[in-house]
């Protein structure tokens, strides 16, 4: 029995099997490797730290006077800008409250950065399209003659979707 | 003889079947392989974490702020240890759950007192600890008392 | 009539036009895996996060041997690899393509290669 146009048709569906199995791999591979590292997480955590440093020195809060609070960005070294133009990849909120409760607010907030991200974070805290830092800690502040215990808390939320997320 | 030839088609039928039983094993690796990773981006999920640090800022800008306070000092050097305890779960009150923990890596923070060589004060949020890995530690030593502040994390490590 | 010759010849291409397949198949795997487009990526983050934890003073040496490599089987000089403008890092391991990643710390950043050991880039930072 002459069996080549039978081997002939399994060639060809072998071919297709290799090519099915070969798109997988592809695919499945440029997945993994075509996604970037995602390290907003770290810099939103770096950011929280920078800020803290810069608040609070030897456990006591510097002072928050009208000149510090206009010059924040200049003061705590900070510049949000980057290779994008759009609204902003950044968003930096500082609240002091009072020890140990929380609150009642000791002095007011100071907020910088795209709005936009902090109303995202309220409808969606596990969104791939930022990521954030919510850290807080104790401090004591001037309060005339003697000093306040505070609890200040950071906010800081990162964007930056295209080089981190796909 | 040549009509049994061609009844007996086991043999043709046999590759056939062959072929069909590989080619469903194939397609159902193949769909399980590429549906786990569009489907599930935890898994192939490339965030990355600082997982080495030994020490952490903010807990240590806590703790220093919370000697300084002259009252926290005033009641430690009277050794009015249940009242010292009350305000160092005050603190760590205000230092758990945020820091140093992300929301996908639990922990706590512990608390130790020695005045000399005797334990006066021992907070320890769980008990027995969950690991003995000792995570961000600072000592602090005032004249004879020895303040110890650590975190314990489960999954090991404090992220 | 002899069937062997000619079976046995399609056999042959059969298995060769596998082989090729699975050659250029693994080839792709393994250029995506070594790739100089992760080492860029890897390095102008690992570059900016050391900036934005940095405070001005701060003197930095990041071994970037794996990366050299790369950049000299393609061509590139390895004071090319590394640029730093206003506050954005860039690497760049290919001719035509880098990547980049901005940093947050408004601080002035002073970068040199290393060329007595060849491994290194040193980064400055400095007050602005």
């Amino acid at each position: 029995m002459n069996k080549i146009g039978a081997d002939k048709v399994i060639s060809v569906y072998w071919f297709i099997i290799l090519f099915l199995v070969a798109g997988a791999v592809v695919y499945i591979v440029s997945e993994f490797y075509g996604k970037p590292y995602d390290v907003r997480e770290v810099e939103a955590n770096i950011m929280v730290n920078q800020v803290a440093d810069c608040l609070s020195e030897n456990g006591k809060l510097i002072e928050l006077n009208e000149e510090f609070r206009n010059d924040f960005m200049k003061n705590c070294r900070l510049n949000f800008k980057t290779e994008f133009e759009g609204e902003g990849e950044y968003y930096l909120e500082i609240n002091f409250t009072d020890f140990p409760d929380g609150k009642n607010k000791v002095f007011s907030d100071i907020i910088t950065g795209n709005l936009n991200l902090k109303e995202g974070l309220l409808i969606t805290k596990d969104s791939g399209s930022f990521r954030y830092s919510l850290k807080s800690f104790y401090s004591l502040a001037k309060d005339g003659d003697s000093e306040k215990e505070i609890v200040v808390k950071i906010l800081s939320i990162v964007r930056k979707t295209e080089k981190n997320a796909k | 003889m040549q009509n049994s030839f061609l009844n007996t088609k086991k043999a043709q039928v046999g590759d056939t079947m062959t072929w069909l039983v590989a080619t469903l094993i194939i397609v159902f690796v193949i769909t399980i392989s590429v549906l786990a990773v569009s489907i599930s981006p935890k898994l192939f999920d490339k965030q990355i974490y600082l997982d080495d640090k030994k020490k952490d800022l903010l807990a240590a800008k806590s703790i220093s702020g919370f000697l300084e306070n002259k009252k926290n000092v005033d009641i430690l050097n009277k050794r009015d240890y249940s009242k010292f305890e009350v305000e160092v779960k005050k603190l760590i009150s205000v230092m758990y759950p945020y820091f140093p923990f992300t929301k996908d890596f639990s922990g706590a923070w512990n608390f130790e007192l020695y005045e000399g060589e005797e334990q006066r004060i021992r907070i320890l949020t769980y008990s027995p600890p969950i690991n003995i890995n000792l995570e961000f530690e600072s000592k602090f030593v005032l004249e004879n008392d020895k303040l110890r502040f650590w975190a314990e994390c489960s999954g090991g490590r404090c992220k | 009539m002899n069937i062997k010759g000619q079976i046995l010849a399609e056999n042959v291409v059969f298995i060769i036009l596998n082989l090729i397949f699975l050659t250029i198949l693994m080839l792709f795997v393994f250029s995506k895996m070594g790739g100089e487009a992760q080492l860029e990526e890897k390095y102008s983050k690992q570059i900016a996060l050391m900036i934005d934890s940095a405070r001005p003073g701060t003197m930095i040496h990041l071994n970037m041997e794996d990366a050299f490599e790369k950049a000299k089987q393609n061509g590139v000089n390895y004071e090319d690899v590394v640029s730093i403008s206003d506050n954005l890092v860039n690497v760049k391991l290919r001719e035509k393509t880098s990547q980049s990643y901005s940093f947050f710390n408004d601080v002035k950043v002073t970068y040199e290669f290393d060329s007595q050991n060849q491994k290194e880039y040193y980064f400055f930072v400095d007050k602005k």
